[in-house]
């Protein structure tokens, strides 16, 4: 995949907090809107955590279920909104994992020779988040292996740095320096795109 | 980048990573510096950006709609907050600034948080409201159920009252009517037996108090069983009454009262006649309780006969 150098226009986050107020303000049309623009990608990040499509398609109701009754805790001094539901996303799924001890896994590989069942309402994924999406894995691919492991069992395994450290047979400190020097590449690579969710 | 900046960075990041295991929704720690907060949220947006290398799944046809319907329902049972995280025995990383405090800053913007108001999930209230309707209205129906059964039982006792009444009454109809009837064929007997003697009776006088009036006497061969019918007397005014007297050689003995009734027939009987009765004589007494008579004869046996 070619790395995109151009700048990407601007993602009109301002939209997304604007829905996510609506949504507080218990408007379902916002919340429709927010499901459009970002359930592929959560459903995709649920299914990569869970390996299961089925499990993670509950994980995205709840998630949205969450967010109809829970919008009000959104901070925007944290996180933007696409921060917020992808974390939101990913305890949900974590959690389900130690709940229901998921052995299958479905590796990356795999998912990604899944294709998309039926299309989604919208038929094509924004094309902000498409551009987002081709610059993240184009840097993700950029990452020395051994850190983006570690990066990812943190990220999509939900261990800590102790447990990726046993799981790898690796000093904790190793770890921690593989994770912070993936963390900080990822923050500059990604520079341009975190200005935009600022 | 200086070391100072490094090794900020570095607790920047592990705190991230710590707070990722917390939840973003998890209660802020105590605020730090500009410069701390700052690097958090940046290591917080790529946090956020690393599931973007992942391809997106299209959710399945009917699950947006699913979600719609629970939301428009008012079935928006709280998302179950997620399972508490098996406890990780990590200490937050303290993020001491290297750098000295900045000023104060002003106070952040209130842009985080909303001043909606939170409904929430209604519809556990709307459910335990509805119940509650139920319940009273239940407890009403039942109540006028119960009031209306009452009526019904007091009504149904009232009943049974009158029927036993009715039945008590009849009873003692029965029992006149078998009286009676006893009479009745007694006197049959006593008029149709074999030495009955008869004694007609006729107003007294010239001038008879009661001219249109008679009567009849039976009395049987025991000169004890006795039936008397009157005709054709006038009902005695108000604080009067008719008194028949059997005479003997002793004296006349008072043997029974009639008021008379206009049209009706009179009849009296006993089964003792006094001993030695030579007469019989019906006066107009001012009241029941004479022993001899006083007022004016108005019948009287026509024959004396020897009847005992």
């Amino acid at each position: 995949m070619s790395p995109v150098t151009s700048s990407p226009a601007p993602m009109d986050s301002t939209s997304d907090v604007t829905l996510l107020r609506q949504v507080a303000e218990r408007q379902p049309q916002a919340l429709g809107a927010l499901y459009d623009r970002y359930a592929a990608t959560l459903l995709g990040l649920g299914k990569r955590i869970l390996g299961s499509l089925p499990d993670a398609e509950e994980v995205l109701q709840e998630v949205f279920l969450h967010v109809w009754n829970h919008a009000d805790r959104y901070d925007a001094g944290r996180s933007s909104v696409s921060t917020w539901l992808i974390l939101i996303t990913r305890s949900r799924a974590i959690d389900r994992l130690r709940t229901r001890k998921v052995v299958e896994r479905t590796h990356e590989t795999s998912v990604q020779e899944n294709p998309p069942e039926d299309a989604s309402p919208e038929g094509v994924e924004n094309v902000f988040l498409r551009e987002r999406r081709d610059r993240v894995q184009s840097e993700m691919e950029k990452l020395p292996p051994e850190q983006k492991q570690v990066l990812e069992m943190a990220f999509y395994e939900g261990l800590s740095q102790s447990e990726i450290a046993a799981r790898s047979d690796l000093p904790l400190g190793t770890v921690k320096t593989r994770t912070l020097l993936a963390m900080k590449k990822l923050r500059g690579a990604l520079r341009d795109e975190i200005r935009q969710l600022l | 980048m200086n070391t100072d900046n490094t090794h900020s960075d570095d607790l920047t990041i592990l705190a991230a990573l710590e707070a990722l295991e917390r939840g973003i929704d998890s209660p802020r720690g105590p605020r730090a510096d500009e410069t701390t907060e700052t690097l958090t949220r940046l290591y917080t947006e790529v946090l956020g950006l690393v599931p973007f290398e992942t391809e997106p799944v299209t959710p399945s046809a009917g699950s947006k709609a699913r979600l719609m319907a629970l939301i428009q329902g008012g079935e928006t049972p709280p998302a179950a907050e997620p399972a508490a995280a098996p406890a990780r025995a990590v200490a937050p990383a303290p993020v001491a600034p290297l750098r000295p405090a900045q000023e104060t800053r002003a106070p952040r913007p209130a842009t985080g948080s909303y001043a909606v108001s939170r409904r929430g999930s209604r519809w556990p209230l709307a459910l335990a409201a509805a119940l509650a309707l139920a319940l009273l209205g239940l407890s009403l129906w039942l109540f006028t159920q119960v009031g209306t059964l009452r009526e019904t039982i007091a009504r149904l006792e009232d009943e049974v009252k009158t029927e036993r009444a009715r039945a008590a009454a009849a009873e003692a109809e029965v029992e006149r009517v078998k009286s009676d009837s006893l009479d009745l064929r007694q006197k049959f007997q006593l008029v149709t037996s074999h030495a009955v003697e008869v004694s007609p009776m006729r107003p007294v006088g010239e001038a008879p108090l009661q001219p249109n009036a008679s009567g009849i006497l039976f009395v049987a061969a025991d000169h004890q069983h006795w039936y008397l019918r009157v005709r054709n007397l006038q009902p005695a005014v108000q604080g009067k009454t008719y008194t028949l007297w059997f005479e003997t050689p002793q004296g006349p003995v008072r043997s029974g009262h009639f008021s008379g009734k206009t049209g009706e027939p009179e009849d009296l009987s006993s089964e003792t006649m006094p001993v030695g009765t030579n007469g019989v004589l019906v006066t107009l007494e001012d009241s029941t309780d004479v022993a001899a008579p006083t007022g004016p004869p108005v019948l009287r046996a026509a024959a004396v006969y020897p009847i005992t």
